[in-house]
């Protein structure tokens, strides 16, 4: 018996209570902390019956404010001696059947690797199954890696949580992400990582699979994505902070009086290679959407006058919403209203805006992901919180400079915080290095990233790559304003800094 | 001292050296400058039987061969590597008899001995030079390369850039440019003519006649030349070494061996092991490691090596790498990108003085500041990744260097055994020296030698020795495959030794079962946490190797540890059914 009909046979509402209960437990829940007011099955999809029973289900949440959101929850049914969950209080239990040497365990299939074995079995097969509202179609995208490590074999293990999704991985070479708040649409990860492996970009995970619920309106809906395992590495915000790390002690050692001049004369640990690399990494990403031959809605097209405007529109709409907002912290950057509307509105006097592409949309140190082998880039779901059709929307390649330009100011200020400083001085000489930091890092990454698409008119002509940088890099810090005072407000003075400065330190004005 | 009596070898003295022709996979190789080791008739310049007296001292630091570099005669312009006769010795080192009864006692305490060949080029003032020169119908004159122009062979790089402008030079006798790929008192030899290459094959046969167990082969990708090319690692230079490779088996049996220093990139370097049907070299340099092991330290993390040896290929059965922290030569760059030279120049050449051609001359503990953990780290780095270690004499003290001395020289003062006059090195007045010995308050003599160490069980040299006597109890460290692994914590290298064992008598562990020894080393100088992926020896044990201390066994979960700064560990996992025994 699969979950879908013992949780039909439980009372509706003690169903969608044990649901719910279940949902408020998990770390991706987004409605935690928040008015729910309903929990619907959408749909439940029968994978597997008998002793080990597998559906997916399909759950709607409502709630009091706001849009409904839609969770994908693959379940499994085993008698509670087989489960891989231990008891009532497991986190991972949906609910118990039965009694004594019957019960019957219903859990989170991402805690099964017997149940994942299935999933992965039915993704190779291509698997379809029925359900009420629609289908769940499965499809195996590129054969398994030949030469897997050797000694990894085939077992499967879920990775710890991440806080969007759910991982499990196979023989250390394929990663099955399991989405949780599904949304309804092409999913950007898939239709991205393939169009940049088709131009020849392959410093990504390779979608080798997926799970997409196809309602019988025809939208698509990714549930799951196998993807190459990128495994061990580090990621490039780790890798900055040990730099920083490295630079601040060494500072603050240097201020010592009684160290030698050569001593002092030690600079930091640099991450300017690093930042090299990723400027070309960055360039070679988005030189490849260029390519003419990628799928028409994925296909570059000139940023003309019209496209500029909207630009300017938008940016200037996400400030005014801001300011709009009563917090006092916001004073300061409400008195220097006109002069960031200014630059907004400097991109409608450009001749031409470079070329639109469909960009990576959440670009910044996390995505990247250091081996041993360089760098790659993850993630292409673009920013989670904002709706499909803007993140499939083609924008300016400097959106993602942008965003990379503004990580390199968070690690900066990040890791500052984490020190404390002994006295005023030393706090502003590590202020000092930290700027100097960033600043050395966005000119490498810049000078790498200018370099490498020069000639490809990727860029706007002459000057207008000054203005769209200034431009793009502003509404970023007006995103990192709301997102923080929502989120961090600790956090609020890193963005604030820089918007506050005479305008974040434009590379391109240097 | 006093000097070791001819006559006096211990019986069967030849049966301390076991015979075992791959050796040099698990030995610990220790250059040294008979120059600067020790002087043994007081004329102020080490000689070969001042070394004589100081194998006891070798023997009990635990190394396996002794590398000498150049030993004939010279007019010592570039530190003996422009030799003016291969078959004789510099007089002030000695003569081949000399050489001879060094071999002897080196072998009677289990040592060999190994000496730097220079192949590429001789000295201005060698023979051969001088009739080549004298006319265009001598019959040497096509034993070097001329040209009656400087513009051949353009696309070949300038390699001492500091002192050269042109790998032409003029000889103003000869009325012709000659070629020359180091000092241009350094005349390349003709390698297109078989009279040279039969020439230094008997320079070859010479020596291993005397009784040496190899030769460290100076600048071999330069031997020939060709147009068009970077006149580097050209096939025909591969066909003459696995030639001469194929000389030395046939006439001298396995077990003597040919080391290649080839400073170029890991593939290019591989190509000098040969192939498994042609070998040329028994061991290459690792070069590029070793400045990317201080970049690592510099920036607290390790891709900086894991990069390099991931990019490093796969060698030959027979072939084994030859690493190190520092050697007689300038810490080279020439394998580093330019923007990762400078950064390494803005990191470790604070004073320009410092820096020689592509390269920085400074000796290891100044370039750790003198950091007594950092060298810890850097030489459990040294004996535990793979390779041969290699030492360099002096640093096993934390000697320093003086930056003040012309070229290398800075790197190649007087080892330091006491705190007598001249450091013990010579009973010669001070003024009649090679070179002074160091005397500043930090790495002089009187605080940093030989003796005072030997006398401290918690010193540098004393924990060093321990460490190698780890190391010879686990011949996986010499031998066994390399595996990082992937620990997310970017400031911890972690790695695995791993050697299938055949003989279940020779393993460490259960009968049956891999060696395998877990090194894990924080490149941080603050403590580190650290989680390991051991779930393929889920219920192993780690036993730290020093201390034969049991920690608990792995299980499925990630295998959590702490590092001290600069700290490292290194761990034989062992069956849990040793446990239980």
């Amino acid at each position: 018996m699969t979950a879908a009909p013992l949780l039909e046979r439980w009372r509706q509402e003690d169903a969608r209570r044990h649901l719910e209960a279940f949902l408020r437990r998990q770390r991706w829940f987004g409605g935690r902390g928040r008015d729910v007011t309903g929990v619907a099955v959408v749909d439940a999809i029968p994978l597997r019956e008998g002793d080990l029973g597998l559906c997916i289900l399909l759950v709607a949440v409502r709630y009091f404010v706001g849009d409904d959101e839609l969770y994908h929850l693959p379940l499994v049914s085993r008698r509670l001696t087989d489960a891989a969950v231990t008891g009532a209080d497991d986190p991972r239990l949906v609910l118990l059947d039965g009694e004594d040497s019957d019960t019957v365990a219903v859990y989170d299939a991402l805690a099964d690797p017997g149940a994942l074995e299935e999933v992965w079995r039915a993704i190779a097969a291509g698997e379809v199954h029925h359900g009420k509202a629609g289908d769940v179609r499965m499809r195996r995208l590129r054969p398994p890696t030949a030469g897997a490590q050797p000694d990894g074999g085939t077992a499967i293990r879920p990775l710890a949580r991440e806080q969007s999704n759910s991982a499990a991985v196979r023989g250390d070479t394929e990663m099955l992400k399991c989405l949780r708040h599904v949304v309804r649409g092409v999913s950007p990860e898939v239709e991205m990582t393939t169009a940049l492996l088709s131009a020849g970009f392959e410093r990504v995970a390779a979608p080798l699979g997926t799970v997409e619920y196809l309602g019988h309106d025809g939208t698509p809906i990714l549930l799951a994505l196998i993807q190459s395992y990128l495994g061990g590495g580090t990621e490039g915000w780790a890798l900055a902070l040990t730099s920083l790390r490295v630079h601040y002690a060494d500072a603050e050692e240097a201020q010592d009086e009684h160290a030698g001049r050569e001593e002092a004369a030690i600079k930091g640990a640099t991450f300017t290679p690093e930042a090299i690399r990723i400027g070309a990494l960055t360039a070679a990403l988005h030189l490849a959407m260029l390519d003419h031959n990628l799928p028409a809605a994925l296909r570059a097209f000139p940023a003309g006058r019209d496209l500029l405007e909207r630009w300017a529109a938008e940016m200037t709409v996400d400030l005014d919403r801001l300011l709009g907002r009563p917090e006092p912290q916001l004073d300061g950057l409400r008195a220097r209203r006109d002069a960031i509307a200014a630059t907004f509105a400097a991109l409608r006097d450009l001749p031409d805006g470079g070329m639109a592409i469909r960009v990576h949309g959440d670009y910044h140190l996390s995505q990247l992901l250091r081996t041993d082998e360089g760098w790659t880039v993850l993630d292409f779901e673009g920013e989670p919180r904002r709706p499909l059709v803007e993140r499939r929307a083609h924008s300016s390649p400097l959106s993602d400079v942008a965003g990379m330009l503004r990580s390199f100011h968070y690690a900066a200020a990040v890791e500052l915080r984490e020190r404390t400083p002994p006295d005023e001085q030393v706090s502003e000489v590590l202020q000092e290095q930290g700027d100097a930091w960033v600043a050395a890092n966005r000119d490498a990454f810049w000078a790498a990233y200018t370099a490498a698409v020069a000639g490809s008119g990727l860029l706007p002509s002459g000057d207008g790559v000054r203005v769209m940088i200034r431009a793009f890099e502003l509404r970023k810090g007006i995103y990192e304003v709301g997102y923080e005072l929502g989120h961090r407000p600790d956090w609020l003075s890193i963005p604030l800094r820089s918007l506050l400065a005479a305008g974040p330190a434009a590379v391109a004005a240097r | 001292m006093t000097a070791v009596d001819r006559t006096t070898l211990p019986p069967a003295a030849h049966q301390r050296l076991h015979h075992d022709p791959q050796w040099y996979k698990r030995a610990v190789f220790y250059e040294l400058l008979v120059r600067g080791f020790y002087d043994s008739d007081a004329d102020g310049t080490g000689d070969v039987r001042g070394l004589i007296d100081k194998l006891d001292y070798l023997q009990w630091l635990g190394v396996d061969c002794i590398w000498l570099l150049p030993l004939c005669r010279s007019p010592l312009r570039d530190g003996g590597y422009d030799i003016s006769d291969y078959y004789s010795l510099l007089p002030e080192y000695g003569d081949t008899d000399d050489v001879r009864e060094l071999i002897a006692q080196a072998h009677a305490r289990g040592l060999r001995v190994i000496m730097d060949l220079v192949m590429n080029h001789t000295s201005d003032q060698h023979p051969w030079f001088v009739e080549a020169r004298s006319s265009p119908l001598s019959p040497k004159r096509d034993w070097y390369v001329w040209s009656d122009s400087p513009t051949p062979y353009r696309d070949a790089r300038i390699i001492f850039v500091d002192t050269e402008i042109s790998n032409w030079s003029w000889d103003e006798q000869a009325q012709a440019f000659f070629w020359h790929r180091f000092f241009s008192h350094q005349p390349d030899l003709n390698y297109d003519n078989p009279e040279v290459r039969s020439a230094m094959t008997d320079v070859v046969r010479f020596w291993l006649d005397v009784g040496l167990d190899g030769f460290r082969l100076d600048a071999v990708p330069y031997l020939f030349e060709r147009e068009g090319t970077n006149c580097e690692n050209l096939p025909e230079t591969h066909q003459f070494l696995a030639e001469l490779r194929a000389t030395v088996d046939a006439e001298y049996g396995p077990g003597k061996v040919l080391l290649a220093e080839a400073n170029q990139w890991p593939e290019d370097v591989t190509d000098y092991f040969g192939t498994e049907a042609a070998p040329e070299c028994h061991m290459c340099f690792n070069f590029p490691l070793m400045p990317r092991m201080y970049m690592a330290l510099r920036r607290e993390q390790r891709y900086p090596i894991t990069e390099i040896l991931g990019r490093t290929p796969a060698i030959p059965t027979q072939g084994q790498w030859g690493i190190f922290l520092r050697n007689h030569d300038e810490l080279t760059l020439e394998m580093v990108t330019d923007e990762e030279r400078d950064y390494m120049y803005a990191e470790y050449a604070m004073d320009p003085r410092m820096k020689i051609n592509l390269g920085i001359r400074r000796r290891l503990a100044p370039l750790l500041n003198n950091g007594r953990r950092q060298m810890e780290l850097f030489y459990g780095l040294l004996l535990s990744l793979p390779g041969t270690p290699i030492l360099y004499y002096g640093d096993e003290l934390g000697m320093g260097d003086n930056i003040y001395l012309g070229d290398r020289d800075g790197v190649r003062t007087p080892m330091q055994w006491s705190a007598d006059r001249n450091g013990g090195f010579s009973r010669a007045d001070f003024a009649q020296l090679y070179l002074p010995p160091l005397m500043d308050p930090v790495y002089g003599y009187a605080s940093c030698n030989l003796e005072a160490q030997q006398r401290n069980q918690s010193s540098l040299l004393q924990w060093l020795r321990r460490f190698i006597a780890v190391r010879r109890r686990h011949p996986v460290f010499g031998e066994g495959a390399f595996a990082t692994l992937e620990a997310s914590n970017p400031s911890v290298f972690a790695f695995l030794r791993i050697l299938k064992v055949t003989d279940g008598a020779t393993s460490a562990a259960a009968p049956g079962y891999d060696d395998v020894v877990l090194c894990v080393n924080n490149l941080s100088r603050f403590a580190q946490p650290c989680e390991l992926d051991l779930r393929r020896f889920a219920g192993f044990v780690p036993v730290e190797l020093v201390g034969k201390v049991r920690f608990p066994p792995v299980g499925e979960l990630p295998y959590f540890l702490t590092l001290a700064p600069h700290g490292f560990y290194w761990f034989a996992l062992e069956p849990a059914q040793e446990v239980s025994r």
